[in-house]
């Protein structure tokens, strides 16, 4: 759709149009899907005038709602785009109330009603009931043929208000997003509310105290464009030149001294973290630049968080929180595409709050951190789920929400087949998998989003796994009682297939604090020398040699047994390990 | 990753031009590059058809073989590489015998021309139970051969099929008495671990050999490698390799029979009667100098190691233009202390703590790395047990980690 109004409006030739213009990373091209919002002002005459648009598009996917947020907070009205195919998606209820909250002008619009699965009527009906307008008031476009895209633009200037800014008040500029460019330094995005900026304005940022003369102020349309001045309701860009990633933080107020401003714009509520996991480089030579990495990505994505951490497994790293798993994913391999690092994380985790007996409390991010002993209750992060289904799959819904501890809160119908439930259940639950397992339960048709619900009492664990006798912190998880053992059984049982065997035999066992769950023992090496040397070719063997020993200075000691780094990859990726053995012996234990 | 090694192999040239002095035994390799047809189970550089490649055939491999003798003379006098007479011989292959008696005395003789060989040298020679006779044994030892080694790899029929192996038990029992009474040392090559291969078949194997009053016995591992008639039936699934607890079993028997019947080790695959110990095959373990010659022969001097080229076009070819069919490597410091370690600890005489202080620097002796069960140190030598010969290349392993960057 983006790309349909950029080439509509003129912003783009044919030449320079490329599928997905504003998903400008290569993860998004390569995914198919919008991770950082984009801002970009393009021109739409109407009558005899012109006016600049600027639009931000925003990703959908539930881990990246604060992204939609800090958008929204930056506009004065959205295009709620509906997939005519699809119908009304969970994440759509949820952007939706975000724009409502936000007291936006709202053009809902049909998208793909050119296809033939479109279920048009059944959507705009949908639509029209959850926002209580008239059936007229619904759009339809096909942004892949540009049908009804200019009436789309034209409603957007009848519709959405004109930015509301004083032009005569003291400068202020809201940063709402920041990049770190190698060869520019930071390039900051800011929304003039009021006022307007110079190119040769000295600039100040409220909350950090920064005051500089930027190199160089413009647009994006969607090229950068450098510009002699920001007025009230643009949206453009600053570059200073500063390259010390803290000072550039979003949302912040921009003013200027020729016309200083007193109170800052409002800004944004940080972030809440809902997943953390270890992040460690391979290298350990690597972790300076990790840092580094991580301060420069956070300019660009506020809602990392990260504090350093040790493990005696995978060394010097960062515990990192994330907005859901899909954000951690992404995160990770920014890190390693945009940086050059190579890195193996932890299993993902919540945080709980520990009331300890003695009345003191523990916040637990990461495993090891979880107390054993005089631990009175246990915390765990709830929250209330939107699962929009096809009726025929409530069922297989409903059972799935059970496996994972969902208490439901309630389902109501949205149009004659199309059903919401909704769910309050552990965070823990639902960011590993769960998503996937829906989607393959409702043949791909279900669709989920999410928002934090507090936090409930749990009867949660922590599971060790010993190596030849020795705790690899890395792999400690906190579990559901219930669910502690399958964690052990299938973690030692993934481990024996991953551990090379070594001169000695070792025990892999899984332990809730001193009782051990579930134990496998890989049989120790016999036989490591090669019988001859062909004709005397000494060389090879010394090469041979030579490469083993390399092989094993790359690998991890756990005590004296060496890990190679991919069986801790394989062993932390969440892919689940499954066999008959495995299914017979949870179901003995079931039974018990 | 940075492996030391990925230098572009040197010319002859070079490689002379690099050679520091030491004073060692010096060894020659035959190698015949011939067989009448290829084992399931061979990756060596030997060839079932007559004529290899233009001007190389089994009538013309003696002369070659001089050439190149002459070729690696004449190298050694350019670069002041001290030739000296051999202390042993060794023709290896392939299958030696497949030439004729008197083709591979002629290159015996070329050998003795060209350098010389000791009086009372060990002039070794393998052979295939079913392609010797009497006749032929007998006029091997008046060519001046002392000793013969047999592929025997097993008595069991059942066994030799399943290695593909041509001959019966039987005929390797007429060979092994022939060359016994030519009055030829003897010795039986036999291959463990072969894909169903039961535990007693093995031992039978074993205690056949033992009974037959050889001199030398060699037990080797099977080692099936993807680009043989075996490896493809591996990928295949129709036959499975044994596990190395399995393996490890089996050498363990063959150990305990060879040794009750009079038998030592001297090396990992190696067991012999007191003082019929094989010394050419001890002296690539102890680091002696020895030509290789014939396609695909490796060869050592000192501080350097080359290698025949293996493609036997291109190996004639380079022979019949003059030129020296080879090229190699210059050993630097870490490459010579690792070699010391990782031969010298394959030995019964042990990794010596002289040598191994000579090779990593004083003081190692001292802080030797935890050997437990691996290896005791006897009479100022490191020297594996039992478990450390089956872990060999482990505790080579440890002791280069320990003393090495």
């Amino acid at each position: 759709m983006a790309d349909r109004i950029l080439s509509i409006t003129g912003a783009l030739s044919d030449r320079q149009m490329r599928d997905q213009y504003l998903d400008s990373m290569d993860i998004e091209r390569e995914r198919g899907i919008t991770i950082k919002s984009q801002a970009v002002t393009v021109n739409w005459e109407k009558g005899a005038k012109t006016y600049a648009l600027s639009m931000i598009d925003t990703p959908g996917h539930v881990d990246f709602n604060y992204e939609v947020s800090r958008a929204l907070a930056a506009c004065e009205g959205c295009v709620l785009l509906v997939d005519a195919t699809q119908g009304i998606e969970a994440q759509t209820l949820s952007n939706l109330y975000l724009a409502l909250q936000n007291d936006l002008a709202i053009i809902p619009v049909l998208n793909k009603i050119d296809l033939p699965g479109a279920k048009t009527d059944e959507v705009r009906a949908t639509l029209c009931d959850l926002l209580g307008v008239g059936p007229e008031e619904v759009m339809e476009v096909s942004a892949k043929t540009g049908l009804g895209v200019r009436e789309l633009l034209d409603a957007i200037v009848e519709k959405v208000p004109a930015p509301s800014g004083d032009p005569e008040a003291p400068t202020r500029a809201l940063i709402f997003d920041s990049q770190y460019d190698a060869y520019r330094g930071i390039i900051t995005y800011i929304r003039v509310v009021d006022g307007r900026i110079e190119a040769k304005d000295r600039i100040i940022q409220m909350k950090s105290g920064s005051s500089l003369v930027p190199l160089e102020l413009g647009i994006v349309d969607p090229f950068m464009r450098p510009v002699e001045q920001l007025t009230t309701g643009q949206v453009g860009y600053v570059i200073t030149g500063i390259k010390d990633v803290r000072q550039a933080q979003v949302g912040d107020t921009i003013t200027c001294e020729r016309s200083l401003a007193s109170e800052p714009l409002k800004g944004y509520k940080a972030p809440e973290s809902m997943v953390y996991a270890g992040i460690f480089p391979l290298e350990t030579d690597q972790f300076p630049l990790l840092r580094q990495s991580l301060d420069k990505l956070r300019l660009n994505d506020a809602s990392i968080s990260y504090t350093p951490e040790t493990s005696s497994a995978l060394g010097f790293g960062f515990r990192c929180g994330f907005l859901g798993l899909l954000h951690m994913q992404i995160v990770i391999e920014r890190l390693e595409r945009e940086f050059g690092l190579d890195l193996i994380s932890t299993a993902p985790n919540v945080h709980y709050r520990v009331e300890m007996a003695d009345g003191s409390e523990v916040t637990v991010t990461n495993p090891t951190q979880f107390p054993e002993n005089k631990v009175k209750a246990v915390w765990e992060p709830v929250i209330e789920a939107s699962i929009i289904t096809p009726k025929e799959f409530v069922g297989d819904v409903m059972k799935l929400c059970q496996e994972h501890r969902g208490k439901m809160l309630g389902m109501e119908y949205l149009g004659p087949d199309r059903v919401c439930l909704r769910y309050k259940m552990p965070t823990g639950e639902i960011i590993f998998g769960f998503f996937d397992q829906l989607k393959s339960r409702t043949k791909g048709y279900a669709t989920l989003d999410y928002a934090p619900a507090g936090e409930e009492k749990a009867d949660l664990v922590r599971v060790d796994i010993l190596i030849h006798g020795e705790l690899s912190d890395a792999l400690s998880a906190i579990c559901h009682k219930d669910k502690a053992y399958e964690y052990g059984l299938k973690m030692t049982k993934k481990l024996k297939k991953l551990i090379p065997r070594q001169q000695f035999e070792i025990p892999i066992q899984a332990a809730i604090g001193q009782r051990i769950i579930a134990r496998e023992t890989i049989s120790p090496l016999r036989k490591d020398v090669l019988a001859k040397c062909y004709g005397g070719d000494i060389t090879r063997k010394r090469k041979l040699l030579e490469k083993q020993r390399e092989g094993k200075k790359k690998m991890k000691m756990i005590g004296n047994v060496a890990i190679p780094q991919e069986a801790f990859i394989s062993a932390l990726s969440l892919e689940e390990l499954d066999d008959k053995d495995i299914r017979e012996k949870l179901k003995a234990h079931a039974k018990k | 990753m940075s492996f030391s090694n990925t230098r572009p192999p040197l010319d002859p040239d070079a490689l002379g031009e690099a050679y520091l002095p030491s004073d060692r035994p010096f060894r020659v390799y035959v190698h015949i590059p011939f067989c009448l047809r290829r084992c399931g189970y061979c990756n060596f550089n030997t060839f079932t058809s007559s004529s290899l490649a233009p001007g190389l055939n089994r009538e013309s491999y003696p002369s070659l073989l001089e050439k190149e003798m002459g070729a690696v003379k004449r190298w050694q006098e350019e670069h002041g590489v001290p030739a000296k007479a051999a202390s042993s011989v060794f023709f290896g292959g392939g299958t030696p015998t497949v030439l004729r008696p008197s083709q591979l005395s002629s290159i015996l003789e070329a050998v003795a021309r060209t350098w010389g060989v000791e009086g009372g040298a060990e002039v070794s020679l393998e052979a295939n139970p079913d392609t010797v006779s009497p006749p032929t044994l007998s006029s091997l030892k008046r060519a001046g051969f002392t000793r013969i080694s047999f592929g025997v790899q097993s008595w069991e029929p059942r066994i030799l099929k399943i290695l593909d192996r041509t001959h019966s038990p039987a005929a390797a029992w007429r060979a092994v008495r022939g060359a016994r009474k030519a009055g030829l040392e003897c010795s039986a090559d036999l291959i463990y671990a072969a894909p169903s291969e039961k535990r007693r078949e093995w031992e039978r194997s074993v205690r056949k050999t033992a009974s037959l009053g050889l001199d030398h016995v060699s037990c080797y591992a099977l080692s099936i490698y993807p680009r043989t008639k075996m490896g493809r039936m591996l990928a295949k699934g129709e036959i499975r390799e044994e596990s190395d607890s399995a393996q490890a079993k089996d050498y363990e028997i063959a150990d305990s029979i060879l040794s009750r019947r009079g038998y030592a080790w001297y090396e990992v695959s190696n067991w012999a009667k007191p003082g019929k110990e094989c010394l050419h095959n001890l002296g690539y373990w102890r680091g002696d100098d020895w030509i290789g010659l014939g396609p695909g022969a490796h060869s050592h001097f000192s501080n350097l190691r080359f290698w025949d080229f293996s493609r036997p076009g291109r190996w004639s070819g380079s022979v019949l233009s003059g030129a020296l069919p080879w090229e190699g490597e210059i050993l630097g410091e870490k490459e010579e202390a690792e070699e010391a370690i990782f031969l010298g600890i394959r030995l019964r005489e042990g990794l010596s703590l002289k040598k191994l202080e000579e090779a990593v620097g004083k003081g190692a002796g001292a802080s030797l790395p935890p050997l437990a069960g691996l290896a005791s140190v006897r009479g100022g030598s490191i020297v594996p047990t039992l478990r450390g010969r089956l872990l060999n290349d482990f505790l080579a392993r440890s002791l280069m980690d320990r003393f090495l960057d």
